[in-house]
Order: C-alpha cells, then structure tokens, then sequence
C-alpha cells in the first residue's frame, strides 16, 4: 500500500501561489513598444510552449525506456506526458493566434513556427488515438510514435532560427528587457510547477487504474 | 492493491483545492487586466506613424488568459472525474471480492 | 552478408508476388492518377493551374498512394500470417524491416515513374529543367515516408482499427517531409526556378531519412517483438 506523499499538493499548491501573483508581476512590467498590451500574452504562450516541448521530451524519453525495458511504470508517464503535451499544446495553439490575429493582423500563417508547434501536437494527439483505439498491445505502439514525437522537437524549436518567418525567432528570450525578466521567468517557474503537479496528479489516476485492472483480473480467478 | 478511504478523500480534497484556487486566479487576472482599458482606449492617439486595422486589444489578452485558465482547469476538472469513476470500479470491485470469499 | 541475403531475399519475394498478380502496382497506380485528376479540378482556375499546384498533388498524390500501398503489402502479410513466420525465422529484425521497406519502395518508384510524367503534361511543368535534382528530391522524399511508414504498418498489423490509425499516426510524421519535397519540388518548376533552394531542401530531406531511418531501425525490433 503507498503512502500518499504530499509532494503533489505542494507542487499544486506552489503553482497556484505563483500563479495568484503573476498577474501582479505581468502589470508591473513595461509595454512592449510595437505590440503594447497584446504582449502580455507573452508571459503564458512561451512558458506554454517550453513546457509543452519539455513534455514532449519527457513522452519520448519514457517512450524509448518503455520500448529497451517494457516496464508499466514508463509507460504510465509517457501517457501522462502525452496528454500534458496536447493540453500545453492546445494553450500554445490558441494563445498564439489571438496575439497574432492583433500583432501581425492574421490568425494564422504557414510558417516555420507555427507549422511545426501543429505538427508536433498532431503527432501527440495522434499517440493518444492510438492508446485509445488500437486495442491490445497499443502501449508498444505508441511508444514508437512518442520517439518520433520527441525526434520532431528540435525541427521545431531550430526552425525559427534557420528560415526567415515572420514569428520571433528563439533571440527574443535572451535578449529581454530586464524589467520583462522578473515576470516572465516567475511564469516560467510557475508553469513548470504546474507540469510536475498535473504529471504527479495525472500518474497517481494511472496507479488507480492499473490497480483497478489487477483487481478485476483477481475477480476473473 | 488497497487505497484507503482516507487516501481517495486527500486526493480529491486536493484537486478540489486545486480548481478553487485557479478559480480565484482567473479573477483576479481578470481584474488586473481591466485598468489598462482606460489608458489604451482612452484618448491616448496612436504612436505608430502606419494607419493600420485598430483592433481593441484587450478582449483578446482576455479571452487568452481564459482559455489558458479554462484548459487547465478544464483538465483537472477531468482527472478528478475519472479519479472518482476508477474509485467507483475499485470499491465495486473489493466489495465483490469480498461478497465472493464470504459467501465461499 | 547475410544481412543484406536477407534483405534482398524478402524483397524479392515482395516482387515475385507481385509480379504474378500485379494487383498492388495497377490499384495503386490507378488510385494515383485519380488522387491527381481530383485536385486539378480543385487548383485549376480558368483552364491555368494556380502556382505551385503541380508540385503540391505531386507529394500528395504520393503520400496518399504510398499509405494505400502500405496497407495492402501487410495486409497481405496479416491473411498468409507470413510476418509472424518471418519474425519467428532466425534472421536480424532490421533485415526483415529494411527487405520490406526494399519492396515497398520499388513499388512506390513504379508508381512515380508514372505519375511525374503525368503531372508534367498536365501542368506544363519543367522536368526536364533539373532532372536530377528532381529525382533526388522524389528518392529523398519517398525513401523517408516509405522508412516511417512501414514501421508504422508493421506495427498496427495486429491493431483494431489499422485502416484508419495508419494515416492519423502516418501523416504528422510525414508532414515535414512532404513541407519539404513541395518546397524543393516548387522551386524547382516555378517561372523563376530557385535550384539553389531546391538543393537546401533536399539536404533537409536528406537529414530527416537519415533520422527517421535511424530511429525506425531501432525502435522495429523492440516493437515487433509482441
């Protein structure tokens, strides 16, 4: 029987504080001088995106020690990983268009960036089809899909510096504004409080599950 | 595998906690993205010398915030419901175990 | 040696079946061109196909062609369980991989020895402009989504729903590939050709075969061994 520790609440917890003064923070920084208010967004979209390219790795990582060791517990966080990777996504996705449709006057353009941040969730979207609907032995296979998935990461991240694109390439972050530091590495240290959290969260509905499963396979008997 | 009553009620006691206090965040966001209104709709003119679209800024920075609010929440709040369905199965489950020894 | 005896034994057992029934190569083939006539209708605009169009339902009709073929090889494989034979038979895994992968891409080749002609005549596009670099970009670009897509067909062979699943999980894998043989192939036929750009895409291609070859070759044994 495992204890419940309490490292998940306080990483919850952390991350809902981090959070309450965020916004406190966001306000206290200067306007960016072309965009104005629209860059707040800035402070939620690139700590998105971090953690969701950061999960992506996690996926793949615990993807390639599941495929050498089939051990169920590197399974269990690359399914967790995976799903935090399309939810992180998601917000990445759809913060990204409403800062662009008032920045660059579109929703959205086919560039470097932008295509391969979709493509990228596709391909975790894809690997949570797969576990769903493949039936049996869909572990293994995702897992293979979760390699790629990581593989993709890099294209992703390099692609702004080695095209010319019209999203703002990987300098924007070294060369803050020192006023714009403070708030957006809070947003960054909040997220990734967040993402231990909902893993940890995420893993413990995993063990239920997986002990569910052992239990009816015991009422089989 | 046996998980106490007490564990599943700290876990759902903790993702409840949780949602609450990302509920009073998108508030306050909420609230601290309101005064700007005043200083960027007002009669500020606009500094770029390029007449473009005018589009109000704020609605969008809010309805982002939102949605970053909402998926979390929106995920939690999904963990926290199959959490309870796989409980469910479990304590159906033991009881049947049970039901099953006793009556052998 | 006996690596490649393998390879080139299970390809040509592929190409001797296929030889006898030629099933793969017309369907396939067919499906190609129909897969091209349906997005002329969609691109061409007043009787003028609009720019880029030709280069673009070039590598879609190749994708979508290459996933048809896929599905039939193993499901060829599925109905004689012959995969479970080969498997089970003292050879390398990546011997058995990369003798399918050998099969399926003289198949798709066949297929594209057709189609690029087809696609020349109908949109007036210049092959002759820069044929090798054509062909590179076409050997590039098929050799990576054929690596990808027969580990992946490999792998659903035993899956529910393996039709579908093929192209959800095929597709965004493929994409970057397909992004750059479209780009590399539009330089190429554009009014002013870009050959220097079409080289830098085909160095990209070439990068993404190398990894996705890499990473197919070592994740098939492991995966295969359900």
């Amino acid at each position: 029987m495992q204890k419940q520790s309490p490292v998940v609440p306080v990483f919850l917890a952390v991350a809902a504080g981090m959070f309450a003064y965020a916004p406190f923070l966001i306000d206290a920084a200067p306007y960016e001088s072309t965009m104005g208010l629209i860059q707040r967004i800035f402070y939620y979209h690139v700590p998105s995106a971090m953690v969701m390219f950061g999960s992506a790795f996690v996926c793949g990582i615990a993807s390639a020690v599941y495929l050498a060791k089939r051990s169920p517990q590197s399974d269990a966080v690359a399914l967790a990983a995976a799903e935090l990777v399309v939810v992180f996504g998601l917000i990445v996705l759809v913060t990204g268009p409403l800062w662009a449709r008032k920045a660059w006057g579109v929703w959205w353009q086919w560039d470097a960036r932008l295509t391969s941040s979709l493509v990228l969730w596709l391909i975790f979207v894809s690997y949570l089809m797969l576990r769903r609907f493949a039936g049996a032995g869909s572990e293994m296979l995702a897992a293979a899909v979760g390699v790629f998935g990581m593989a993709n990461v890099p294209c992703v991240y390099w692609s702004v510096n080695v095209w010319r694109t019209i999203h703002p390439n990987t300098n924007v972050v070294r060369s803050l504004a020192p006023e714009m530091r403070l708030p957006f590495y809070w947003c960054v240290a909040a997220f990734v409080c967040l993402y231990v959290g909902l893993l940890l969260t995420r893993l413990r509905l995993e063990q239920s599950r997986r002990g569910l499963e052992a239990a009816y396979a015991e009422i089989e008997d | 595998m046996n998980v106490s009553r007490f564990q599943i009620a700290a876990c759902r006691w903790t993702t409840i906690l949780a949602v609450l206090v990302a509920v009073v965040f998108v508030a306050a966001a909420a609230a601290q993205t309101q005064p700007p209104l005043a200083a960027i709709d007002g009669f500020v003119p606009m500094s770029s010398a390029v007449p473009r679209e005018v589009l109000p800024a704020t609605p969008l920075v809010f309805y982002a915030y939102s949605f970053v609010w909402l998926a979390l929440i929106g995920y939690v709040f999904s963990i926290w419901r199959r959490m309870a369905r796989v409980e469910q199965d479990l304590a159906d489950v033991q009881r049947r175990l049970k039901d099953g020894q006793g009556g052998r | 040696m006996q690596f490649f005896r393998t390879v080139l034994t299970i390809a040509r057992k592929d190409l001797v079946i296929e030889a006898r029934s030629r099933e793969l190569a017309y369907t396939t083939l067919f499906f190609a061109i129909s897969v091209v006539l349906v997005f002329s209708f969609s691109f061409v605009v007043e009787g003028v196909a609009l720019t880029d169009a030709a280069a673009g339902i070039l590598w879609v009709a190749i994708a979508f062609a290459g996933t048809l073929a896929l599905g039939r090889t193993f499901e060829r494989e599925r109905q004689g369980d012959t995969l479970k034979a080969l498997l089970l038979s003292p050879v390398e895994r990546p011997a058995i991989y990369v003798g399918k992968l050998l099969g399926l891409l003289l198949l798709m080749t066949a297929v594209e020895a057709v189609i690029v002609p087809v696609i020349g005549l109908l949109f007036q596009a210049p092959l002759g402009r820069a044929p090798w670099l054509l062909v590179g970009l076409l050997a590039a670009g098929t050799i990576g989504f054929a690596a990808v897509g027969t580990l992946f067909a490999a792998m659903l062979i035993r899956a529910q729903s393996r039709d579908v699943l093929l192209p959800v999980v095929l597709y965004p894998i493929t994409v970057p590939l397909v992004i750059a043989g479209v780009r590399g192939s539009a330089a190429i036929f554009a009014v002013e050709p870009n050959l220097a750009m079409a080289q830098a895409w085909l160095s990209m291609l070439v990068f993404f075969d190398a990894v996705f070859l890499t990473l197919a070759l070592w994740v098939f044994g492991p995966v295969m061994n359900e």
